[in-house]
């Protein structure tokens, strides 16, 4: 009996721990003010996601993102922290407050804007297969009967479905846990393709040298966003403000420069 | 008479150049009980196990019924020393029972497997060795239930069971409480009555003295007296025997 | 039901097979891969026992993530470096079977080290005895220590089984869809803590069913001390 008595006030603790965090975040108006308060903005990312969100030679996470973030911390006059994060667990590391945002090549799709708040399109993007330059497969029909990867979590998911034909055709869907690994395992042929971002895709051949192509069909035509949490969208504002002022002093064409060689930025 | 074992010159060196058996000899004739004493450390549970199997000599000559089991420290064949094993049967001090075997089992364990007896011929065996232990009531009971006396009488019927040439006891009464001694001693005694050929090392001096054809007495891995029980034990004429004696004298 | 919930029962029933799948071929295999591995680390001659110890040390000093991702990736990429160096070899390691290889390997390990320590539990003399009856080394074994061995080590192996079946949910780092990816993949897409959920259950369930089973082997057992 005591036994069950304490595991309740355990339990019941827990709960209360976790409940006290929440109610910190409820007061929405007081987002803007309380990351200031806290002194730091956290960005959550999958940190295998170059060029947007990834690990330099030395180990730093950098990338387009995180140099776009780093500017609109400094703005806000707060630190900046990158949170690599389980890409899975994504909606689970913001509504629990362990990140402020997702700001990763994230896709804005129609159920993430229901459960989340989110910025406009900063970038576009398709979701392309990727398959080996010898692999003999030059469209999406070829890629009938063959075995496809894509990163669990992402919008690649959607993007297959969204294409009937092709999701029909192709023999098997494996999941992976970051785009590193289903690359890999294209390099070794466990997988004839993956579907993937074509931002990302494209950096990781050239800077890989991987004998990989990028089948010009897209699956998908998609904008990424930042998502906040949805008691939140006057952080998602003053964010996304903050954002327009870089675009129109010239500070996020510099930084599109550094990573994309011109200016793609959809931020208007 | 029948010489079951011979024993000559065997010598005995461990790997930490420790000699423990010295160039021991002697044998055993047929229907014979030779008890051995000797204190601690003299050798007489390594000469045992050597006989056995359970150790080898590094030198001499070891005979089990006419059979050579090693030649001036050369070992015979797998197949020589197999048949050699079954010709003698060993009791423990510890007994070394089956734990996981019924005390039926354990008696017919090795008739069925080492002897290919049939399971109906190795249980009636079996059960006529536990009558005569008087456990045949333990039949289907495990070792851990039985007294440390009831479990060295099984320990003797499995042993008997193989119908061994000769009967070999290390200290069979050293791990027993003292009240249970007895129980051995009578069922080793009635072996003795029946002429079973025996081999016994132990610290029972009456028992030593009542039931022996024959007494050596071994110290520092040699033989330093050896005769008829009346005249080691009675009258030592060694002063080792003579110091050795003096400790139990009652 | 909404039809999202049909989708997730279905996907996370099909991830379930897969982790009992993964779960029964790696006992399977690790348990009596495990009987020779311990039989080298205990063998007299010095350089196969040192070589299984070194064996047993990067095995069970290694994380098993790691060695999923070695056993996979490792063959593939020596072959394409092979491929680059034009050799004409071709060769497709099949994602599931690589997950039983390193799971299988990395259990019979850890089995392993519990079989030696239950041998070298036995008394040496149960051997004597044995030999002394003319039992051969080989049948002594299977006969006498054997037996013995395998109630001693039943509490032992219980664990190690309890923590396979958790183990299992490693095998998504390859790509093997097991449970616990199906219900985070679904966790994500359905914003809810419902698949999750689903997923504790299912593995609190089969552990309570492989420790009933222990303890009823462990019950079976103790007909003698």
């Amino acid at each position: 009996m005591k036994k069950l008595i304490l595991a309740t006030i355990m339990v019941a603790a827990l709960f209360a721990v976790t409940g006290c965090k929440k109610s910190d975040k409820k007061n929405g108006s007081d987002a803007v003010s309380a990351i200031k308060a806290r002194g730091v903005f956290v960005l959550g990312l999958d940190d295998s996601f170059p060029p947007l969100g990834f690990r330099s030679d030395d180990n730093e996470i950098v990338g387009y993102d995180i140099d776009l973030a780093k500017e609109v911390a400094k703005r806000m006059g707060v630190d900046f922290r990158a949170q690599p994060i389980d890409w899975d667990a994504k909606e689970m590391e913001l509504e629990t407050g362990k990140i402020d945002c997702i700001w990763n090549g994230f896709t804005i799709t129609e159920d993430r804007k229901n459960a989340l708040s989110f910025t406009e399109a900063y970038l576009n993007n398709d979701q392309v297969l990727v398959v080996r330059a010898d692999s003999g497969i030059n469209s999406l029909a070829d890629a009938k009967n063959k075995i496809i990867g894509i990163q669990s979590g992402s919008s690649a998911q959607e993007a297959v479905d969204d294409n009937a034909s092709f999701a029909s055709s192709i023999s098997k869907l494996i999941m992976f846990k970051d785009n590193i690994t289903a690359l890999n395992d294209l390099d070794i042929g466990g997988v004839d393709g993956v579907v993937m971002d074509s931002v990302v895709a494209n950096y990781s051949i050239v800077q890989t040298k991987k004998p990989f192509k990028v089948i010009d069909e897209s699956l998908a035509n998609e904008g990424y966003g930042i998502g906040f949490r949805k008691n939140e969208p006057e952080l998602r504002d003053a964010v996304w403000a903050i954002l327009k002022e870089m675009q129109k002093d010239g500070t996020v064409t510099a930084i599109s420069q550094k990573w994309f060689g011109r200016d793609i930025s959809t931020i208007k | 008479m029948e010489e079951i074992i011979r024993v000559e010159n065997i010598k005995k060196t461990f790997r930490d150049n420790l000699e423990i058996l010295k160039g021991i000899s002697f044998s055993v004739e047929k229907g014979e009980v030779l008890s051995i004493i000797g204190p601690s450390g003299s050798g007489k549970s390594t000469m045992l196990r050597c006989i056995s199997q359970l150790e080898t000599v590094t030198d001499g000559t070891i005979k089990i019924c006419g059979q050579t089991l090693v030649e001036k420290g050369i070992y015979a064949d797998k197949k020589a020393r197999h048949e050699i094993i079954l010709k003698s049967g060993l009791v423990f001090q510890n007994f070394n029972l089956f734990p996981h075997y019924s005390v039926l089992k354990n008696v017919t364990a090795a008739q069925v497997r080492v002897l290919k007896k049939s399971k109906e011929e190795a249980e009636a065996t079996a059960m006529e060795l536990l009558k005569r232990m008087g456990l045949e009531t333990k039949a289907k009971s495990y070792p851990c239930e039985l007294s440390g006396g009831q479990q060295q009488r099984v320990s003797i019927a499995r042993a008997l069971a193989l119908k061994p040439e000769v009967l070999l006891f290390d200290e069979p009464t050293s791990a027993l409480d003292p009240e249970l001694t007895g129980e051995i001693l009578a069922v080793i005694k009635e072996l003795a009555s029946e002429k079973m050929t025996m081999v016994v090392v132990t610290h029972e001096m009456a028992f030593a003295r009542d039931i022996s054809s024959h007494i050596i007495f071994m110290d520092g891995g040699v033989i330093v007296e050896e005769g008829a029980p009346e005249d080691v034990i009675n009258n030592p004429k060694q002063d080792r025997t003579k110091a050795f004696l003096a400790r139990f004298n009652s | 039901m909404p039809d999202r919930y049909i989708k997730m029962l279905q996907a996370m029933l099909t991830g379930s097979v897969t982790s009992l799948e993964v779960f029964f071929l790696t006992i399977l295999f690790s348990i009596p891969l495990a009987l020779p591995v311990a039989m080298g680390r205990m063998s007299r001659h010095k350089l196969l026992s040192a070589t299984t110890n070194v064996f047993l040390l990067i095995i069970r000093g290694t994380p098993l993530m790691l060695q999923l991702l070695v056993v996979y990736f490792g063959p593939g990429l020596f072959i394409r470096w092979l491929v680059l160096r034009g050799y004409d070899v071709s060769f497709k390691w099949n994602r599931f079977v690589a997950a039983i290889v390193a799971l299988s390997v990395n259990y019979a390990a850890y089995f392993a080290e519990i079989y030696r320590g239950g041998i070298e539990s036995i008394p040496k003399g149960q051997y004597e005895a044995a030999k002394v009856l003319g039992y051969t080394p080989a049948r002594t074994f299977f006969s006498i220590v054997l037996p013995q061995v395998i109630k001693r080590i039943v509490p032992a192996m219980g664990n190690e089984v309890i923590t396979l079946v958790k183990d299992t949910a490693l095998v998504s780092v390859i790509g093997v869809s097991e449970l616990l990816m199906v219900a985070k993949e679904r966790q994500g897409a359905m914003f809810s803590f419902v698949p999750l959920f689903i997923a504790g259950v299912f593995y609190f369930i089969m552990n309570w069913i492989v420790s009933i089973a222990f303890q009823r082997l462990e019950k079976k057992l103790a007909y003698y001390n």
